[in-house]
């Protein structure tokens, strides 16, 4: 039983670890700073999820699984609105320089 | 005060009881207490009186649609993300905002730049248009599903679609 949630765990960490990659490729694949932030708010705030998820199985104690929830929804918070702010920030930007954001490589 | 901010005020006491046991344990109990009570009168002194307030029942159905979408989202970025072609096609679109200022507008914002394809940039200064960056196709059906999840969480319609 003990095995099979630590592989459970584990299972979890590697799925974390994968999106955080994913994010952090698509912050050096996508083409512009608006699809750049797409990469890292969606994939990253999924991989912290999963790497508090699997933390807390491992800890197997209530106050922690309880702290890293809280730390995740914090995270998410902070993702979500330095995001939006960065997003306009740049869409801003671009339009003060006569560029279409959307669609202009930087 | 009424017994509606009484029982919120409860609410506020409760929740900062337990985020100080969660970060300290047991030990200093009584100093997070005070810390406790404390927030909790502020709160009463500085809470503005909000039109919206969610429906708490109504927020695990909302909490279980932001976490099936915010996996999506991640899945859909990831797969963009590998793909050898890079299949992304940014666009700018604008959309309607339906929801009321204050706290299920801001919802809006926030929470529209997890789901998948979608990306939050800017609401124009009354409100009404919000400028969603997108990734992906269909990026209207996802911003209307989401506002008519908001509705639904803080009572303003009566069924969770649009």
């Amino acid at each position: 039983m003990s095995l099979l949630l630590d592989a459970f765990a584990a299972l979890l960490l590697l799925i974390g670890a994968f999106f955080y990659l994913a994010g952090t490729v698509g912050l050096i694949r996508f083409p512009d700073a608006l699809s750049r932030l797409h990469a890292l708010t969606k994939a990253d705030n999924i991989g912290l999820l999963s790497i508090c998820a699997g933390s807390a199985l491992m800890a197997g104690e209530l106050r922690v699984a309880l702290l890293l929830l809280l730390i995740w929804l914090m995270a998410l918070f902070a993702a979500t609105v330095s995001a939006h702010l960065i997003a306009r920030r740049s869409l801003r930007d671009a339009e003060d320089s006569g560029a279409d954001a959307g669609k202009s490589p930087s | 005060m009424n017994r509606l901010s009484l029982l919120r005020a409860g609410i506020v006491l409760v929740l900062l009881v337990l985020v100080w046991l969660i970060l300290d344990g047991l030990d200093s109990l009584l100093t997070g207490l005070v810390a406790a009570v404390i927030g909790a009168s502020l709160f009463v002194l500085l809470h503005v009186p909000r039109p919206y307030h969610l429906r708490i029942w109504r927020l695990p159905r909302f909490v279980l649609f932001f976490l099936v979408e915010s996996v999506r989202g991640a899945v859909d970025v990831a797969w963009r993300a590998f793909h050898p072609a890079l299949p992304i096609v940014p666009a700018m679109i604008d959309h309607g905002v339906e929801l009321p200022a204050g706290q299920p507008r801001m919802l809006l914002v926030s929470v529209i730049s997890l789901l998948p394809g979608t990306l939050s940039a800017d609401l124009d200064s009354d409100g009404k248009m919000l400028k969603v960056h997108a990734i992906s196709e269909d990026p209207d059906i996802a911003v209307r599903t989401l506002q008519a999840q908001i509705a639904y969480l803080y009572g303003l319609i009566g069924t969770p679609r649009p």
